[in-house]
């Protein structure tokens, strides 16, 4: 990526006034970790700012407008690409599931939300960008925006309203939250502050990721990644999708080191996967939804999401 | 300001409902330790309990009570400072109804 050329010249600059000569692995590896680290830090910086920005546009309120009194597929394909703009924690999965009910959004489009939110996570999106280019960032976002639309129809069609928790249907009516709508400077400001919130919250889990990354990048031996996870074994995007389940929250940690394994010669398909499991399949996100949701429903819900990931991730294998 | 007079008298019940995730629990501890430096002597109770929240017609985490009645919600991006003058302001006007 030429764009970032200042950023290797920076890293060979920094080497250099360390005085590590420039040849061999060692130098490489350095050189590595920290173009990546400078690079990775810029993209955070600058692409959380924007989303924010464009997120302050979107309070709860407004999204339960744009979602409600929708034609059936149309919603869907709303819920799914908010869902990529807005972040997902467990704190706020519930307030929101019953919010978008009780304002009238069908459980289907709900679902569609509920399932592109976490998938498609703004951090994944910049380390993908960063680290494996466009076309493998855009992938991402569109199969999980695809599988959001396509599991939310099929759920929707099901009429699984009986197996969401009873007394979610039995609450009164929150009144709506008075939205205050803040003026240009009050947006910039909530965006830099969130900007800064999460990029120190996430760029040490970046920082280890990059080392492990640099480390298998010098020293790990490509045959060892192909013949344990490539193309070779059938199973290989089954085990990477079980394995990033409990790695949730650590998209920023995790995906630098895929990246090097990618270069090793791991499928991107299974590395994709690998990485929509670690962002969208979460055990405190289970714990959390299944305050609303009847055991049915939730093992249906991550039945669905997971195996759309199995799916997406073979699919990226034979089609790339 | 002397609130240990009032103190005595009025029972703040202050509480923190949330659904438990770190959020919440760092609102909790920053309430505690206001409420603390204030002279509030009562201990700051915490409910991660998000059904409990959801009953009281809130749709955000996390939630402020003080004696059962809603105060605050939802967690707003500003500076800890900030987060602290609002936290006392809620204690103040609860001691002077």
């Amino acid at each position: 990526m030429s764009l970032f050329y200042p950023v290797e010249k920076l890293a060979d600059v920094i080497l250099a006034v360390f005085g590590v000569s420039p040849t061999g692995t060692w130098y490489e590896s350095l050189h590595f970790f920290i173009y990546d680290s400078i690079k990775i830090g810029l993209l955070l910086a600058v692409i959380i700012f924007i989303v924010s920005f464009i997120r302050s546009y979107l309070p709860p309120e407004k999204v339960k407008r744009l979602l409600t009194n929708r034609f059936p597929v149309v919603g869907n394909i709303l819920a799914s690409l908010i869902g990529v703009v807005t972040p997902f924690c467990s704190c706020s999965a519930v307030p929101l599931f019953i919010g978008f009910l009780e304002s009238g959004v069908p459980l289907g489009v709900t679902f569609s939300y509920l399932i592109s939110a976490p998938m498609v996570n703004e951090v994944a999106i910049i380390l993908l960008l960063g680290m494996f280019g466009l076309k493998v960032a855009l992938l991402y976002v569109s199969s999980g925006v695809i599988l959001a639309i396509v599991a939310g129809v099929i759920l929707g069609k099901m009429h699984l309203e009986k197996w969401v928790e009873d007394y979610v249907w039995e609450l009164e009516r929150a009144e709506g939250e008075e939205i205050q709508i803040p003026n240009f400077s009050e947006r910039m400001k909530e965006s830099y502050r969130y900007t800064k919130e999460l990029v120190i919250k996430v760029y040490p889990y970046v920082l280890v990721g990059v080392g492990l990354g640099a480390f298998i990048h010098g020293y790990v031996p490509a045959e060892l990644i192909s013949k344990i996870a490539g193309a070779g074994n059938p199973f290989a995007v089954l085990i990477v999708v079980l394995i990033g389940i409990p790695l949730y929250s650590n998209a920023a940690g995790t995906i630098p080191i895929v990246r090097s394994l990618v270069e090793k010669g791991l499928p991107i398909g299974t590395a994709l996967a690998f990485m929509m499991s670690v962002t969208a399949l979460s055990l405190p996100e289970m714990i959390i939804l299944r305050n609303v949701l009847k055991p049915k429903l939730l093992a249906l819900y991550f039945g669905i999401v997971g195996l759309g990931i199995v799916l997406t991730g073979y699919l990226f294998n034979i089609v790339l | 300001m002397n609130t240990s007079d009032k103190e005595t008298k009025t029972f703040l019940n202050i509480t923190v409902l949330g659904s438990g995730c770190p959020t919440c629990k760092k609102l909790f501890n920053l309430v505690s330790r206001v409420a603390k430096e204030m002279g509030v002597m009562e201990e700051v109770k915490y409910v991660p309990d998000i059904k409990k929240v959801m009953k009281l017609g809130v749709r955000q985490t996390p939630v402020i009570t003080i004696r059962g009645k809603v105060v605050m919600t939802g967690f707003k991006m500003e500076s800890e400072e900030e987060k602290k003058e609002s936290i006392k302001k809620l204690i103040l006007t609860a001691l002077s109804e």
